[in-house]
């Protein structure tokens, strides 16, 4: 029964000998592994790419201030994204699972049709997610699209879910039970241990205390600052402004400032942001 | 000898969704290849699993018969190098050739074209023909290059650096560069494919998807031989996978049914009956716990749309029966089923108390038919009387009861206790976010929500939610809370998670802060008519059409109307809503509902009102007649007939004063139970009623002596009111014209002379129709007035009352020659005749009646 953590080194282990450069998780906050330029921007171009790695991801409205036991505001992803996709990543993908202890034999493993967009980011794909015993632990997505540009060599994006998937290694029923460190008794260290407190406070700011002037502020700020970087050349610190504007948007949906008719503009405000960032990379 | 074709595409997983019509196109899509190469052929097949897509053809002969064609060449006396050209071109010798016409021609044989060679093109064109809902494409490696080779031309691109290739790291450190291109589209990527001709395995290249035909199948990293279609199926099936979609159906149904009856007779003999079809008997007996009254029914909600995904999801079904935890019971019966649908694809299970007569909510074809039946015999009172019975049983309280503890999932895998563990715990992850969110909304009552209607744009020309809910106030305001609280659901978390719980979750809600039923009722019924599913009560049937009308005055007003296969708004489905609540729910006054829209629009919008109107009754009589048509099954002409008179009234009202303020839209509730009266006498009946209207109209549209065919002059002969003939020029230009001959509905009577009878059957005949005017004399007094509730039962004793004159004018269309020398006479015999069509017309136009069919 492998803990949370070692899963995650299972699984870099893995993709480390495919051949994947296992790069450290993006430093600021990020919807999901797919907004990391390692992927979003790697998927233009012609140039072949390899990657894995985990990646810490903000969605403030998923929070339920720790009592879900399924559903949390901040957690972690692992992503595997290779370009072009190899005729047999399905087969490889069964194989991680393996890898981390998943005994195949036991469990039903299927790919349910999910294409995949985010609007925000002019990006879409065809994929599944993969339901390991009714539970979706997997976004699997043949990119087709990037910043509104499609992509010239077909990637494929392996997204696991590391909560999800060490519930089920580990029989659990709540996410904060998860064994983090692996050990018993006073050594052991829980998901709880690690991450309840941040998902109690972060639930409060961002359901109930975020500023929402500032939030405000923040995302024009933000949108701004990417707008002049691209007009001098430098995409990857447009593209980060193009982030925070993106992350501000979601607290202020969180806080319910976003009504379905504003969300739509906010929503086309970034995705303008994040196709000048495509577009200015595949330029340079 | 005849032999099968048969090929299977594999790829990664088909979305489930997709398969079943995959079937059917694909059969389709191979027949058409086929056909358009000359290959006749015998039964199509096809089927699909996730993973494949399987075609099998039979009876195709391995070779098509040779035949002869005569090819023109150069005209005869042409220079000879053009013979020998001719003669080279088509490898004849002089002495073949043939003349004919002054041209020559070479006979020349075409020689047997070999099936087999025709293959790899008839796979291509299928596979550029099968088309997907979507379809993705995926990259294949092409063979290195030279770097050369991607070197574009001077000529074409001055500006190499433009290129995307250049961008590879360091291209000239390495001289060969990877090298990809995108495939043909599919659906998913394809793997493999096997095409088997007879016994034998066909090699070719694929280009477009980068691989070739392979000599076996494989599955799960078997390679398997294949010698024939029988010996596929047989194989897949021993490996796991049903190929099949309609048999793994059918073991679906049957497993569901299975597990259920284990369920149901769990207190005596769980253990002995259920372990084949289920994971473990321990977990049946858990299960079986939460029933204590076994005179309950269960019964599962096989939703068609969720059993046919679940069937494209698994190779080989297998069935986990679980248990929904008690604290979720809580949560509305709609929540728990579409959660249960929509995220888990689990199926739900029913539970309905033995004896009970009460209608499932979900179940709204057997509504359908009930309507149906009432409306046949019935006015609308006794309709809604019907409704307000059914209130009960689907307010939330009771709906909450016929849902069982339970689920059904589908697994792929025989189940154990850790994957039956796992089933549960993820719904059970699932319905604790719904309760959340039920629980957020039910903080704080719904008007606290109102404010936020008015930042969601109904449409930017005709404003927000929140100034259509003013709008419906206003339009309905007899029952104005019901109103003024049915869009605030669409501002709750569980509207924002689940869209079709839209007005049912406002229903729960506003029965949760108080509201009294008929308001709750009200909201959840107000989207409804469509689909299967109507209003249940008049309240909410007059919110559901209220909606509509404002919706289609709106848009109508700024003028965007459907055009062709475009109607983004959806507002032929609220036009076909409003036909069907008025016909099977309760009748409404349509007129003065659209008049009020209108004006509520009016208040903001330069709209031309009076037009607005009428292309709106226009349109909503368009939807009439294609429901009458297609959802009533009626005939067509039969169709025709009542329409034509219903717009033949409607010009008459709006023609005898203002046009606008008086138009009137006709009871169209009225029309389909004419419509069906008819159809429904003449199909049952003696042909007496149309064979009489038959020689009746034919004997006052011809036989006119030659000196009266002028039309003036034989108005002026009839005495015919030429106000009355005027009737039909004010039929608006759209509207069909009658075939009828003039009949004029509204004038007076012209008077019949018994002194001019020359015969005892002419007596006989006026005697009938005097009888028949008494015996009908409300209804053809009264039959024009549009307010009218006439049942079925009234129009098919008219009928029967028109048609029993048919035996004594006859006898005197025996007798007497109608349009005789004798003007007099022969007058007074057509208006005799005219007051007969007079009587159909009351009816409906009988002119548009295809006669020939009875």
């Amino acid at each position: 029964m492998p803990s949370f953590q070692q899963m995650i080194l299972d699984l870099q282990q893995f993709w480390a000998n495919y051949g994947c450069v296992i790069i450290q998780p993006y430093d600021m906050e990020v919807g999901a592994g797919t907004s990391n330029p390692a992927t979003l921007l790697r998927a233009l171009g012609r140039s072949p790419w390899r990657t894995a790695y985990v990646q810490p991801s903000r969605r403030p409205n998923d929070g339920r201030y720790g009592e879900n036991p399924n559903r949390m505001q901040l957690y972690y992803q692992f992503q595997t994204f290779i370009k072009p996709a190899p005729t047999d990543s399905q087969e490889l993908y069964l194989r991680s699972l393996e890898a981390i202890g998943l005994d195949l034999s036991v469990h039903d493993i299927r790919f349910v049709e999910d294409d995949w967009e985010n609007p925000s980011l002019g990006a879409a794909g065809l994929g599944w997610e993969v339901w390991c015993d009714g539970m979706e632990v997997t976004q699997y997505t043949y990119f087709q699209q990037v910043g509104g540009i499609e992509c010239e060599v077909v990637p494929v994006e392996i997204t696991y879910g590391l909560e999800r998937l060490a519930m089920f290694l580990q029989g659990v029923d709540n996410c904060f039970d998860i064994n983090w460190n692996g050990k018993a008794g006073d050594d052991k260290f829980t998901y709880r241990d690690v991450s309840l407190r941040q998902e109690v406070e972060f639930s409060k700011y961002n359901f109930e205390l975020a500023s929402i002037d500032i939030l405000l502020q923040h995302f024009k700020d933000f949108e701004a600052e990417c707008a002049s970087l691209l007009s001098k050349g430098v995409v990857l610190p447009a593209y980060e402004q193009c982030l925070k504007a993106n992350h501000y948007f979601n607290l202020l949906t969180a806080r319910g400032m976003i009504s379905a008719t504003e969300r739509a503009g906010y929503i086309s405000r970034v995705r303008s942001l994040a196709k000048g960032c495509c577009e200015a990379w595949c330029a340079s | 000898m005849a032999k099968t074709f048969f090929f299977e595409i594999s790829s990664e997983e088909i979305p489930a969704k997709m398969q079943k019509s995959a079937c059917t196109r694909a059969a389709e899509v191979i027949s058409k290849v086929l056909t358009d190469a000359n290959v006749t052929h015998a039964k199509v097949y096809a089927t699909c699993a996730p993973r494949r897509l399987c075609v099998c053809v039979d009876g195709i002969e391995p070779s098509s018969p040779a035949f002869v064609v005569e090819k023109r060449g150069p005209k005869v006396g042409a220079p000879a190098s053009a013979v020998d050209g001719f003669l080279a071109a088509n490898n004849v010798a002089r002495s073949d050739l043939l003349t004919k016409g002054g041209y020559l021609y070479a006979s020349i044989t075409v020689p047997p074209v070999q099936f087999v060679d025709q293959i790899p093109a008839v796979f291509a064109s299928f596979t550029r023909e099968m088309s997907w809902p979507t379809s993705m494409r995926w990259s294949i490696a092409t063979e290195p290059r030279n770097e050369s080779d991607l070197s574009p031309s001077p000529s074409s691109s001055p500006s190499p650096s433009s290129l995307p290739s250049s961008s590879s790291p360091s291209p000239s450190s390495s001289p060969l560069l990877p090298s990809y291109r995108h495939s043909s589209p599919w659906v998913r990527p394809v793997r493999s494919v096997f095409v088997l001709w007879g016994d034998t395995p066909i090699l070719f290249n694929i280009p477009e998807w980068g691989i070739s035909t392979a000599d076996a199948i494989s599955h799960a990293g078997t390679k398997i031989q294949i010698q024939s279609f029988e010996h596929y199926v047989r194989a897949l099936r021993e490996h796991g996978v049903l190929v099949d979609f309609d048999e793994r159906q059918r073991c679906i149904v049957a497993a569901c049914q299975q597990s259920l009856q284990s369920l149901q007779n769990s207190s005596n003999s769980i253990k002995d009956t259920a372990k084949e079809i289920l994971n473990t008997a321990e977990n049946i007996q858990n299960a079986a716990e939460g029933i204590n009254d076994t005179a309950d029914k269960l019964t599962v909600n096989l939703d068609q749309a969720l059993l046919d995904e679940v069937t494209g999801l698994v190779d080989y079904p297998f069935v986990i029966l679980g248990r929904i935890d008690d604290e979720y019971m809580r949560l509305p019966a709609e929540v728990l089923i579409t959660s249960m649908k929509v995220h888990q694809k689990y199926f739900s299970i029913r539970r309905t108390p033995k004896h009970s007569d009460e209608l499932c909510p979900e179940e709204g074809n057997s509504i359908d038919s009930k309507y149906s039946n009432n409306i046949a015999s019935t006015s609308s009172s006794s309709i809604v009387s019907t409704h307000s019975n059914s209130i009960a049983s689907t307010s939330s309280d009771s709906e909450t009861k016929t849902i069982a503890p339970y689920y059904i999932a589908i697994s792929n895998k025989p189940a154990n206790e850790i994957m039956s563990r796992g089933f549960s715990n993820v719904l059970r992850a699932r319905l604790s976010d719904a309760m959340f969110f039920y629980q957020e909304d039910l903080k704080a009552p719904m008007d606290a929500n109102a404010h936020k209607l008015d930042s969601i744009i109904f449409h930017e020309k005709l404003g927000s939610l929140g100034q259509k809910v003013q709008r419906l106030r206003k339009l309905a305001p007899d029952i104005d809370r019901a109103a003024a609280l049915c869009k605030l659901d669409l501002v709750s978390n569980m509207v924002g998670e689940f869209d079709e719980l839209q007005g049912i979750m406002g229903a729960h809600y506003a029965s949760a802060q108080g509201e009294p039923p008929n308001v709750a009722q009200a909201i959840a019924d107000h989207y409804k008519g469509h689909g299967n599913r109507l209003p249940t009560t008049e309240e909410g049937a007059k919110l559901a059409v209220a909606d509509r009308v404002d919706t289609l005055a709106g848009f109508f007003g700024v003028g965007i109307k459907p055009t062709g296969s475009k109607d983004p708004y959806a507002l032929r489905r609220a036009a076909l809503g409003i036909v069907r609540i008025s016909i099977e729910c309760v009748q409404m006054d349509l007129d003065s509902m659209f008049h009020v829209a209108l004006d509520n629009y009016a208040e903001f919008l330069d709209i031309n009102k009076c037009k607005t109107f009428n292309e709106l009754v226009a349109f909503i009589y368009e939807r009439l007649e294609v429901y009458l048509r297609e959802r009533k099954a009626l005939r067509y002409d039969v169709v025709q007939s009542v329409m034509a008179w219903g717009q033949r009234q409607l010009a008459e009202v709006s023609g005898a004063s203002n046009v606008c303020k008086h138009t009137a839209i006709l009871d169209i509730r009225d029309l389909f139970i004419r419509a069906s009266a008819i159809q429904r006498y003449l199909e049952n009946s003696q042909p007496d009623l149309m064979q009489l209207y038959a020689r009746v109209s034919g004997l006052l549209q011809s036989d006119v002596p030659a000196e009266f065919l002028g039309r003036k002059c034989m108005d002026a002969l009839d005495g015919v009111d030429s106000n009355a003939s005027n009737a039909s020029a004010l039929n608006a230009p759209d509207m069909p014209k009658s075939n009828a001959p003039d009949v004029p509905a509204s004038s007076a009577p012209e008077s019949i002379i018994p002194d001019l009878f020359e015969c005892p059957e002419e007596l006989a005949a006026y005697e009938a129709l005097v009888a028949c005017g008494a015996k009908g004399h409300d209804f053809f007094s009264g039959g024009l007035a549009p307010e009218s509730s006439y049942t079925l039962e009234d129009y098919t004793n008219v009928m029967a009352h028109i048609a029993s004159m048919r035996g004594a004018f006859d006898r005197m269309f025996d007798a007497v020659q109608i349009n005789c020398d004798n003007a007099a006479v022969r007058a007074n015999r057509r208006v005799m005749l005219r007051r007969v069509l007079r009587m159909y017309g009351t009816l409906a136009d009988f002119s548009r009646i295809s006669y020939t069919a009875y």
